[in-house]
């Protein structure tokens, strides 16, 4: 079992990349496991839930940003920076094609999909809310994201919890705590700052990283 | 913990609130994953094998390869783009680095170092060469050159491009490009040389700056937008060339990827104005001043500049049209100045 000593999310990213291309097979997995799903529910948001097309261009984007992870800088986190890739990857498709995408307005709709709020039908904002913490939950790191939902969604006891991580109980705990705050910073950030429309907007250019010196990031 | 317990109890509590509402992320399905999977695996061990497997391409091996072709005769088009070591290559410094290809690239690879004194010849594709000088290199189809070394070239057939960089001559050595006909020296600039008339004519367009050709048949210079052809006889044509459109598009073709993870949106449009000789306008003030702090992330893979402009600006809530070479961006409605 792990102490409570965790490194820097990002450095843990840096290094299974890192791994994984010196031709380690397992990092490949855990990277593949660890950060498709949430890309495919990125793209699958953005193509009007065309499954088929999802596939396709995270396929497509996942094989062409292989040999450009080697010059990922970690600047931005590594889901972020393959949403990027994806987010070009389907604006290129949607050129190739000559047509605009199926979604409504793309700027306002965001990278999850999310009609702007405001909808009148309570059900219908549920299911935004849920889809906005779901893309928040993308966007933290792996084990930060599967600790909150075997915690608040599963009811694990922390026990089992820290089982699940290898962790000792003091080790999950504290790694609870992180991830509620990375889980509430994400999502106040989206959720911030005019409505939906613009942390949708802001999230959907890799917004989702803070910058201390206040600059804009934008994806493509 | 520093957090007032009440605190950590209201944060904790929203945070539940939230992800018991939701539910469990959607799964997507299970063999659209596992098919994404193997496609990834694949190239990864593709990836994975390729440093041991082509690692530096060998000038030895290429030129008996080459050799080989050539004695085949019917396999030469497998060799639209080598490069060739010549006797004295071996174990020479580096004069230059491969930084893209584009079309069939049997034996050029990119990432490669070409040592000084190589014979690089395209024909089907372009390429681009970074020479340990920082200067740009560009071959067109058709083109063989001699790197004799990171300031000289010679060129023997087809057409080269050579951007010194925007701030070119700061204490690096001028490049010379050698032909029959004379030697074009670069006084920090961009240009074009091409081979003519089975190389009894040679013509330069400038793109910027300025270059001098001098030689047995004759003595010129030109600035940015002039066109000199010579020929064997020593005859000099002069003529205009526009520093932006058709006549330059090769270039854009053989132009190394834009990498634009990191940079700014004002950077990214200073690299496309070189490339394509376009002027860059706003069309406010507010937007000119705001380009700058606009990061960008992710990657154009292969797009060429002018189309790379597509992809990025609507991400940034910009747009951009270019009328008589100027590239003017513009804002769409909902961009937001960055703080």
């Amino acid at each position: 079992m792990n102490d409570e000593t965790e490194p820097d999310p990002r450095l843990k990213e840096k290094a299974l990349v890192e791994r994984m291309l010196a031709g380690d097979e397992s990092a490949m997995e855990q990277l593949a496991d660890d950060y498709f799903p949430g890309l495919y529910r990125f793209a699958l948001a953005r193509l009007g839930g065309d499954s088929e097309l999802a596939r396709e261009i995270v396929q497509t984007t996942v094989c062409r940003a292989l040999p450009k992870l080697g010059s990922w800088r970690g600047e931005a986190a590594l889901l972020t920076w393959l949403c990027a890739c994806c987010q070009n990857e389907i604006r290129m498709w949607f050129r190739q094609k000559q047509r605009a995408p199926r979604t409504v307005e793309l700027e306002e709709e965001g990278m999850d999909g999310f009609p702007a709020v405001g909808q009148p039908d309570e059900d219908l904002a549920r299911k935004e809310e849920a889809r906005l913490v779901h893309a928040t939950l993308d966007l933290l790191p792996p084990h930060y994201a599967r600790a909150l939902e075997w915690k608040y969604v599963e009811r694990l006891p922390v026990k089992e919890i820290a089982e699940r991580l290898r962790l000792k109980i003091k080790a999950a705990e504290s790694i609870l705590t992180r991830a509620r705050l990375a889980f509430r910073e994400s999502y106040d950030r989206v959720s911030r700052g005019g409505g939906t429309v613009v942390a949708m907007s802001a999230m959907s250019r890799g917004l989702s990283e803070g910058r201390p010196d206040g600059r804009r990031k934008v994806t493509p | 913990m520093s957090e007032p317990q009440s605190g950590i109890v209201d944060e904790e509590e929203a945070v539940s609130r939230l992800l018991e509402g939701a539910g469990a992320r959607p799964e997507p399905p299970a063999e659209d994953l596992a098919r994404i999977k193997e496609a990834f695996r694949v190239e990864w061990r593709e990836h994975v094998r390729r440093p041991q497997r082509s690692a530096r391409w060998n000038p030895r091996l290429l030129a008996l390869a080459a050799t080989v072709a050539a004695a085949v005769g019917a396999g030469w088009w497998l060799w639209s783009l080598a490069v060739t070591g010549t006797s004295g290559a071996g174990g020479a410094a580096p004069a230059a680095r491969v930084e893209s290809v584009a079309g069939e690239a049997n034996g050029l690879m990119p990432g490669g170092t070409v040592p000084a004194g190589a014979t690089v010849e395209t024909a089907a594709g372009v390429a681009a060469l970074r020479l340990a000088g920082g200067g740009s290199l560009r071959l067109d189809e058709g083109t063989r050159v001699v790197l004799v070394s990171p300031s000289e070239v010679r060129l023997d057939r087809g057409a080269v491009y050579l951007d010194s960089g925007a701030a070119p001559g700061a204490g690096s050595r001028a490049v010379e490009i050698r032909t029959r006909l004379g030697v074009v020296t670069e006084v920090g600039t961009q240009f074009e040389v091409r081979l003519l008339e089975e190389g009894e004519a040679v013509r330069v367009r400038v793109r910027e700056g300025e270059v001098r050709i001098e030689g047995g048949a004759a003595s010129a210079s030109a600035v940015a937008g002039a066109e000199l052809t010579v020929r064997a006889g020593g005859s000099v044509a002069r003529g205009s060339i526009p520093v932006h459109g058709p006549a330059w598009s090769w270039t854009l073709k053989a132009a190394p990827p834009l990498e634009i993870e990191g940079r700014t949106l004002d950077q990214l449009l200073a690299r496309v104005a070189r490339e394509t000789g376009w002027t860059v306008e706003y069309e406010n003030e507010a937007l000119a001043a705001s380009v700058g702090s606009i990061r960008l992330h992710g990657d154009v893979g292969h797009l060429a500049p002018d189309q790379a402009l597509d992809v990025v600006l609507p991400g940034a809530g910009l747009r951009h049209r270019v009328a008589d070479g100027r590239l003017i961006v513009g804002a769409d409605a909902g961009f937001r100045t960055p703080n």
